[in-house]
Formats: C-alpha cells, sequence, structure tokens
C-alpha cells in the first residue's frame, strides 16, 4: 500500500491527542490525588505520600466497602452468568418464538441503567408497589426492600442481575451458535451426547466467550454507580456501599478528592488484575477480527 | 409402566424451556409494563395502596406535563421539574459527540484495518483498555480540570467527555467492519488512479454506510443511556436526561406519575434505535470481538 509511513500516524494523532486530555492525564492526576490530602472547600492541600492509602489500610470502613465490593461483584456476576447461561442454551435449542424472546430479553440492557434503577425504585416502594402486594397476595410479608439493612444489598444486586443477564446471555448464544454442527456429529460418533457432548464440545469451544463476557461484566460490576445511586445512593448507612460507590460519594457529596482519588485507584488496580487475566485468554477474540 | 415415565419425561423437556423463557420475559418486562401502567395514572391513582392493576381512567396528563405541554396541578403544585430543558440538552449534546467521535475514530479504523505499521496491535488494546477504565477515577480530577478549564456545565464539555466510550466504540468495531471489506476493491481504483481519500469516500465508506450507521446509533445509545458524566460535570445548564429525571425522585411519590412518564420517554429512543441495528448488537457490545 502505501509507502509513506507517516501516514497512518497522522490520522491517528487527533484522537490520540483527545484521550490524552480526557482519559490519560486525568488519570496520572489522579494518582497524584491519591497522593495527597485535598478537599474541594479547603484552601490548603498537602502532599502526604501514601498515606491514604496507608490510612485506608487500617480503616474499618474500607474494609468493609471491600467486603461490600466482593459480595456485589460475586453474587450479581455470579447470577448473571448462571441465568444468562441458560437463557443463552434455552434461546439456542429449536424453539418457537425465539426471536420474540430474544428480542424481549434485550429491553432491560438497552434503556439507561438509571432509568431501570427507577423503576424498580417505583416498584419496590413498600407501599404503593406491586411486589409488595402480590407477596401479600400469596400470603408473604412485605418489607421497604431498599431502606432495610437486610434487604437493600440483595435489592441492588437483583437489579444489577435483571439489566445486565441478558448481555451475558446474548455473547454467550452468538458463541453457541458459531459452535459448528459437525463437532457435534463427531462427538456423538464417539457416544458423547447429552451433558457429555456439553463437556466435551460446548464448554471448550466456548471458553473464550465465557472469559469475554466475565472480563465485560466483572469490570462492569466494579464500577457499578448508576443503579446504587438511583435506589439506595449507598445506604442505608453503607450497606450499599461498593469501593467504587464510595469514591463517587466522596467526589459528589463530600468532595474529598484526595480519599475518593485513592479509592478510585484501587478498584483500578483491580480492573487492571481481572483484565491483565482475561485479555490475554481472549485475544485471539480481538485479533481475530 | 417405564413408557408412560419416559413419555411423561419427554413432555416436561418439551415444556420446560418455554416456561423458562417466559418466566424470564415477564420478569424482564413486567417492570416496562408496570411503568408504563402507571405513566398513564393521575397523582390520586399513583399513590393508592393496594396498588391499581387495571382499574383505573388512563391520562396523558404526565406526559403533556412533562413534555411542557401543560402546567400540573394537583397536590404538589409548587414542584416542577423541566424535564423538557434536559430532554434539549441531551438532544444538543448528543448528536455532535457522536459525529465528533466519527470524525475522529473513522481514520484510526480505517488505517488500523487497512495499514501495517509499528505499535497497530498496542494502540488497539490502547483503546480496549480505555474502555475499561473506571470512570470516576477519570471524572475525579477532571472535575477540577474542566472547571479550571471552563468546561464545567458546557456543552463542549460533556461532548468532549463522551469520547471516552464512544472512541473506543468507533475505533474497535469500525475496523472489524472495515476488515469485512475486500481490500481488492480498493486496490482496482488505486490503479484507476483515484488518490487513497478519494477512494476512501468514494468506495470503502459507500460500502461501510450500514456499519457506519449502526455504530453511529450505539453511539448514540451508550451516550444517551450514560449518566455519570452528566451528574458530575454538569449543573442545572447542561445536564442531559439521565441526570434529569432524578429530579422527579426527590419528591417521591407526589411527581411518580411525571417519573414514570419521563423514564418511558427516556427509554423508548434507545429501544427505537436498537430495532435498526439488531443485527450488530453483539459486535457492538463485545467491541468488535464478537461477529454475533
Amino acid at each position: 500500500m502505501d509507502n509513506k509511513k507517516w501516514y497512518p500516524y497522522m490520522l491517528i494523532i487527533p484522537s490520540i491527542v483527545i484521550v490524552l486530555i480526557i482519559a490519560i492525564y486525568p488519570i496520572v492526576y489522579a494518582f497524584y490525588l491519591s497522593l495527597t490530602d485535598q478537599v474541594l472547600a479547603r484552601p490548603i492541600t498537602n502532599f502526604v505520600g501514601l498515606r491514604n492509602y496507608i490510612n485506608n489500610f487500617t480503616d474499618l470502613q474500607f474494609w468493609q466497602f471491600m467486603k461490600t465490593t466482593a459480595v456485589f461483584v460475586v453474587a450479581s456476576v455470579g447470577l448473571q452468568f448462571l441465568i444468562g447461561f441458560g437463557l443463552a442454551l434455552l434461546l439456542n435449542m429449536n424453539i418457537r418464538g425465539k426471536y420474540f424472546f430474544r428480542v424481549a430479553m434485550l429491553v432491560p440492557l438497552l434503556i439507561p441503567p438509571i432509568t431501570g434503577a427507577l423503576m424498580w425504585k417505583i416498584m419496590l416502594d413498600p407501599l404503593t408497589g406491586p411486589i409488595n402486594y402480590l407477596l401479600n397476595l400469596v400470603g408473604l410479608p412485605g418489607r421497604s426492600w431498599l431502606a432495610d439493612s437486610a434487604t437493600a444489598l440483595p435489592s441492588v444486586i437483583a437489579i444489577d442481575v435483571w439489566i445486565f443477564t441478558p448481555f451475558v446471555a446474548l455473547i454467550l448464544l452468538a458463541g453457541l451458535q458459531s459452535i459448528p454442527q459437525t463437532m457435534y456429529e463427531a462427538a456423538a460418533v464417539d457416544g458423547a451426547r447429552g451433558w457429555k457432548s456439553f463437556r466435551m464440545v460446548t464448554l471448550p469451544m466456548l471458553r473464550p466467550m465465557i472469559y469475554l463476557v466475565l472480563l465485560f461484566r466483572l469490570a462492569g460490576a466494579l464500577t457499578a454507580a448508576d443503579t446504587i445511586f438511583a435506589t439506595t445512593v449507598g445506604g442505608p448507612n453503607i450497606d450499599t456501599t461498593t469501593l467504587n460507590f464510595a469514591a463517587f460519594k466522596n467526589l459528589f457529596s463530600y468532595g474529598f478528592m484526595g480519599y475518593a482519588a485513592s479509592l478510585g485507584i484501587t478498584v483500578f488496580i483491580m480492573i487492571f488484575v481481572i483484565s491483565q487475566l482475561l485479555i490475554s485468554k481472549t485475544r485471539h477474540l480481538w485479533k481475530g477480527a | 409402566m417405564r413408557r408412560t415415565n419416559f413419555r411423561r419425561i419427554s413432555w416436561i423437556r418439551r415444556v420446560a424451556p418455554y416456561v423458562l423463557l417466559t418466566l424470564w420475559t415477564v420478569i424482564a418486562l413486567f417492570p416496562i409494563y408496570w411503568v408504563l401502567v402507571t405513566s398513564l395514572k393521575n397523582p390520586g391513582d399513583v399513590i393508592t395502596s393496594p396498588p391499581k392493576f387495571f382499574d383505573f381512567s388512563p391520562t396523558l396528563d404526565n406526559y403533556r406535563v412533562v413534555l411542557g405541554l401543560a402546567r400540573y396541578v394537583g397536590l404538589g403544585d409548587i414542584v416542577r421539574v423541566d424535564f423538557i430543558e434536559y430532554l434539549k440538552n441531551s438532544l444538543i449534546i448528543i448528536p455532535l459527540a457522536v459525529v465528533l467521535s466519527l470524525a475522529l475514530g473513522l481514520p484510526v479504523a480505517y488505517v488500523m484495518a487497512r495499514f501495517r505499521f509499528k505499535g497497530r496491535e498496542n494502540l488497539y488494546f490502547f483503546y480496549i483498555s480505555l474502555y475499561f477504565m473506571p470512570p470516576i477515577l477519570i471524572l475525579i480530577p477532571l472535575y477540577l480540570v474542566f472547571i479550571r478549564l471552563r468546561l464545567y456545565d458546557t456543552y463542549l464539555g460533556l461532548i468532549l467527555i463522551l469520547q471516552l466510550v464512544n472512541l473506543p466504540l468507533v475505533v474497535l468495531i469500525m475496523r472489524s467492519f472495515f476488515e469485512d471489506i475486500s481490500p481488492e476493491i480498493e486496490q482496482s481504483a488505486l490503479v484507476d488512479g483515484r488518490s487513497r481519500l478519494g477512494v476512501f469516500f468514494k468506495i470503502t465508506l459507500p460500502l461501510a454506510m450500514p456499519s457506519l450507521m449502526s455504530t453511529a446509533f450505539l453511539c448514540t445509545i451508550f451516550s444517551w443511556n450514560n449518566f455519570l458524566f452528566g451528574v458530575i460535570l454538569s449543573r442545572t445548564r447542561t445536564q442531559p436526561v439521565t441526570v434529569g429525571i432524578l429530579a422527579f425522585k426527590s419528591y417521591e411519590a407526589i411527581l411518580w406519575g411525571q417519573m414514570a412518564a419521563a423514564s418511558i420517554i427516556t427509554a423508548l429512543p434507545v429501544l427505537i434505535l436498537a430495532i435498526f441495528i439488531q443485527r450488530y448488537i453483539v459486535r457492538g457490545l463485545t467491541l468488535g470481538a464478537v461477529k454475533g
């Protein structure tokens, strides 16, 4: 093709400039902020080194955030994966109305997460919402789902599952459909049917897609904010405050920039580790274009 | 005896998928149905306990108020949410943001699909990792930067920050689309003496138009759905719909009819756009990794 070597770079530069301004510079700046005690309303800022991180390490509240994050991410992504995989397998069967089920399933994924979460706020309202009403009909007691310490986190997790399960289902369905029928036929010749063919053919063939889905969803769950903001705002107390949401709250409500940045960097490190583990396993998918 | 047992099992096997899929469809759609119903109720019917499922007289009042066609009269007469302003902001910001993303991202996608150059794969993974950056981490310092540069609460500021989601989408998805177009078609035109730029605009771009449109739609959906950028980087003048809709929440049950109407209004455009890009949704959601 063109032997002018600079040609590609010339076309890349404008986008790189924008990315430097809106992403790379802020990340570096955020790292610097995490080494300071900057507070929005206070004029003086001190450089404090790693003190934010060291404080976090011994701070009970920080470990509470960590625990909430772990529960939220594991439960939310775990359920999305299980239900999503199940739906993908069902939709891959020879079923009438496949198309309808597929489209209907997508709706929660496509509407703004903030809108979806608000819809659930209306649904879960203790007095006027239909959920408690329907529970009462079958003889179960209603609850203040989002205000009760025992049910707030599970409710937020359920809303996240409602929104993102279709993502898992859709991607894994695409993966299932790309497995050549001949592989199953060959396995059947070897006597592998049903569960055995699932283990010998489906799972190994689907593995890269599974990693890909986990990459997207783990990163998504670690940075979840919309659903929490629209429903519990991290409460009651700090029961639904994940690490990422704590960073959000400290920026948005309190202006503790240094502290918020140290929390944000911790989330960043988690995502970095996960993506290092998973991107290498999905590399051929990205490059396979 | 054994035979009937078998028959029962195969009967369950045939029906079970439908039961399970129907169950999930009900779970997926019931909240939408409920909010649609709520949006059609008058304020009195919204807050009844037990809730009314069918037995109310539907009204479009909530939509009229939310879209600024009528004034709200009733319980909370003093409170008013100018939803139409948020709607206007979103409708200004998003098309401009998407156009900018295409202008910046298309050349990168094209170059990555057609040229071999040093650092190409690194650039590719750079855009992927950009997509996985935690937005909050970027927004903490950017809030300070935007205030200093007077980009806080401006359309330009929000258009710029939306590139963070849109650029990776355009670059990664369009690269995979450009690679689907055979380079031979371009080669023959180059031989005919057209310039590289001429070939791109006259031959490649028309061929890529359907995928270009679907990428643009996908960017529109992602931008429309974005909440964090707006809530941190704008205040009253330029807040988008996803932030505006929360204004109803402060008044809890009083404005729930309006909040429901606003929910339907914010959900509808993305659902309509999604209809057009169904074929490409899998590719879009995985940044081009899965063709679907």
